[in-house]
């Protein structure tokens, strides 16, 4: 009898979440290398015994569209863009995480870190420090840096196979969470720029206004629910 | 409703964005100005569905959780230290470092500060200054009969003497320099101080490895770009009505929820 009600909600509870998420895309639209997420939505079936089908809407996962941001130039150097599909490798006090956001600083020793204070690592996956009497860093478009005089050494640049199981943490942090991650070949980066967030404006405020719109719908279909009941409340012990 | 949370930190985050904007552009013509620039990171994620979490008693799996970001936060606001333009001013005691390093200053505490504005002047002992009476270290007395004061690339005062054929050094700027420079904690005033993030500060003479030249009779202008900061304030402006867009939509949604009978 309910059934219809409990429908009713079940889209305005996934409606609600999928508010929360085009929110936080749109206040992340000037994050660093912030990648947008969208929900997944199926249909979730529930078996009836008298034969009739009910489908519920389920939030089912989400998909984050990894597009790679606008690259902006910012003149500085240690201002890092990756342009294709690929992540810096960063140690953190929980583990090695990966990020797309390229704005790395010195420290007071001269090792690269992120924002965090969390360390870039290199091709061997050791922290990388630089050289005071050489401050000129000059990265190369395969990662090369150089560490004054002579010596150089790489980036680690790695991807993985299905990015999307890589888990947020903030801070632009994803956590493998069990992927294997793989050294990856063949990207370029630009040095004195930065990663935009990719973030679509019109696709999260249109879809915002869709929302809006079918929550407003949902509260209709309910509202005609409850005056049915009301209706067969009032009507049915004057039927006999 | 997260989205409400969600969206005010999405608006308190393009306010700070303006304010550092609008810091850059009042200081376009602020003599050796680094301007600045907000870092944004994505704040913590809430987990709704865990990736990985089985799906039926077969054995499947959810291949992508869901998890709820809950907004965005200023992970930093750093200065951008690239070289300023280069304006000559036919003036002395102005010097510009083209490249790395700082002057150092003598502030009346006691302690050193460091500075990019080589706009000196001299005081009543002959001593060369900043625009607020400070000391520039290592202190230089320039004679009061010099005819002139010559500033060479590497830092050496040298003056005329009436009388004399030679010029005579009287003393030697140098430069201080920093692995993090922006980790220097500003003053105001031009002046910067040291700090944990900044590290110790290595002191050389103007044109050694890792050091930068001076320049006599020009100062070094801000590194402000307007075209740049007038494209970013409209990017904040139209970023913070969306964020406020949101909330309005949040709230309609919640006052729909209300009317319910």
């Amino acid at each position: 009898m309910e059934n219809a009600i409990y429908i009713g909600l079940s889209q305005q509870m996934a409606l609600r979440r999928h508010m929360d998420i085009t929110a936080n895309n749109l206040a992340n639209m000037t994050t660093t290398a912030f990648k947008s997420v969208a929900p997944v939505f199926q249909e979730f079936l529930s078996d009836e015994k008298q034969g009739t089908e009910i489908s519920f809407v389920q939030d089912y996962g989400m998909y984050h569209d990894k597009s790679v941001g606008q690259i902006t130039g910012t003149g500085r150097p240690l201002d890092l863009a990756i342009s294709g599909d690929g992540f810096f490798s960063v140690q953190t006090d929980a583990g090695v995480r990966y990020t797309r956001n390229g704005n790395f600083k010195l420290d007071a020793e001269g090792f690269i870190t992120t924002n965090s204070g969390d360390f870039l690592l290199d091709e061997t996956g050791a922290t990388i420090q630089m050289d005071l009497a050489n401050p000129d860093i000059e990265v190369a478009a395969d990662g090369t840096i150089n560490l004054g005089g002579q010596q150089s050494t790489k980036l680690e640049l790695m991807k993985f196979e299905n990015d999307q199981l890589l888990k947020q943490e903030g801070n632009g942090y994803f956590n493998p969470d069990g992927a294997e991650a793989e050294p990856v070949e063949g990207i370029k980066i630009l040095q004195g720029s930065l990663e935009g967030s990719n973030v679509n404006a019109i696709l999260e405020m249109t879809s915002m206004i869709e929302i809006m719109r079918s929550y407003t719908s949902a509260q209709k279909l309910l509202d005609a629910e409850h005056d049915m009941q009301m209706k067969t409340i009032e009507e049915l012990p004057s039927m006999n | 409703m997260r989205a409400l949370g969600t969206a005010s930190t999405g608006m308190l985050a393009q306010q700070l964005n303006v304010d550092v904007i609008s810091n850059n552009i009042a200081n376009m013509t602020t003599t050796g100005f680094k301007r600045q620039r907000a870092e944004f990171q994505d704040l913590l994620y809430q987990d709704m569905r865990r990736a990985g979490a089985s799906s039926s008693d077969a054995g499947t799996i959810v291949p992508s959780g869901i998890q709820i970001g809950v907004g965005v936060k200023t992970a930093s606001v750093y200065r951008i230290t690239d070289q300023g333009g280069l304006e000559a001013t036919g003036n002395d005691f102005d010097l510009a470092i083209q490249g790395d390093g700082y002057f150092r200053v003598l502030l009346p505490s006691g302690e050193e500060a460091y500075t990019r504005a080589g706009s000196f002047q001299m005081s009543p002992n002959g001593e060369l200054v900043t625009q607020d009476g400070f000391t520039v270290l290592p202190a230089i007395t320039v004679p009061q009969d010099a005819l002139s004061v010559t500033v060479n690339s590497s830092g050496e005062v040298q003056v005329a003497l009436d009388g004399q054929v030679n010029l005579q050094t009287v003393g030697q700027i140098d430069l201080a320099i920093f692995f993090n420079e922006a980790g220097l904690q500003p003053q105001g005033d031009n002046l910067f101080k040291e700090s944990t993030a900044s590290g110790a500060p290595s002191i050389g003479v103007p044109g050694s490895t890792g050091f930068g030249t001076l320049r006599q009779r020009y100062l070094e202008t801000s590194n402000v770009n307007a075209v740049g900061e007038i494209t970013s304030l409209i990017t904040a402006q139209r970023a913070y009505e969306m964020n406020s867009k949101v909330i309005t939509t949040a709230d309609e949604m919640m006052s729909t929820t209300n009317q319910l009978k």
